[in-house]
């Protein structure tokens, strides 16, 4: 395998590019959303299970609304968190 | 083992825990364990009035797996240490691999 010391670069695995990642601000978000444009997410910490702990995070929950008529409304929900842990 | 780590830098702090059947629960973090099991004191529910049942519950022990989130309280975290902790953790799981 690629030498990956804390320094080296190669990517070898896919979990090194969360190496890569760990404090670049990035546009992950932890459920199903559409990161807005002006704002970024950081990846503070990672490990094999993919839990992950997030900083300045915005959720955004996208929720079907049906009513009578078979009529679909799209809603959304915004929640933000200063730091959050995600169970992987 | 990281996050076991982590976790246990942050006990007796108040987090909430979001389940994966959507409940929130407020409380103290009191014992953690290697499957991110969670002991939690002074329970507070949100949105009790979505759960009635949970209303007379004062504290709870948690199975890791139900977990959805925990909400951090940002001030208690040591971001460099944990990013830190995080490289070195990754260069370990490469070595192993190796």
């Amino acid at each position: 395998m690629a030498d990956n010391e804390d320094t080296g670069a190669p990517v070898a695995e896919p979990l090194d590019l969360g190496r890569l990642h760990v404090s670049i601000t990035s546009a992950r978000e932890p459920r199903h959303a559409i990161p807005p444009p002006d704002r970024t997410t950081t990846t503070q910490a990672y490990d094999s299970h993919c839990n992950l702990v997030l900083g300045d995070v915005e959720e955004t929950i996208y929720v079907v609304d049906e009513d009578d008529e078979t009529e679909e409304n799209l809603r959304t929900i915004k929640k933000q968190e200063e730091m959050l842990f995600v169970r992987g | 083992m990281l996050f076991f780590s982590f976790f246990k830098t942050l006990t007796n702090q108040t987090v909430t825990i979001e389940l994966k059947n959507d409940i929130r629960i407020r409380g103290i973090l009191k014992s953690v364990d290697q499957y991110l099991n969670i002991k939690l004191d002074d329970v507070e529910v949100l949105e009790l009035v979505k759960y009635p049942h949970l209303s007379a519950v004062k504290n709870m022990f948690i199975r890791g797996s139900v977990v959805r989130y925990v909400i951090l309280p940002r001030s208690e975290v040591d971001v460099g240490l944990l990013e830190d902790a995080t490289r070195r953790e990754a260069a370990n799981q490469a070595g192993k691999a190796r």
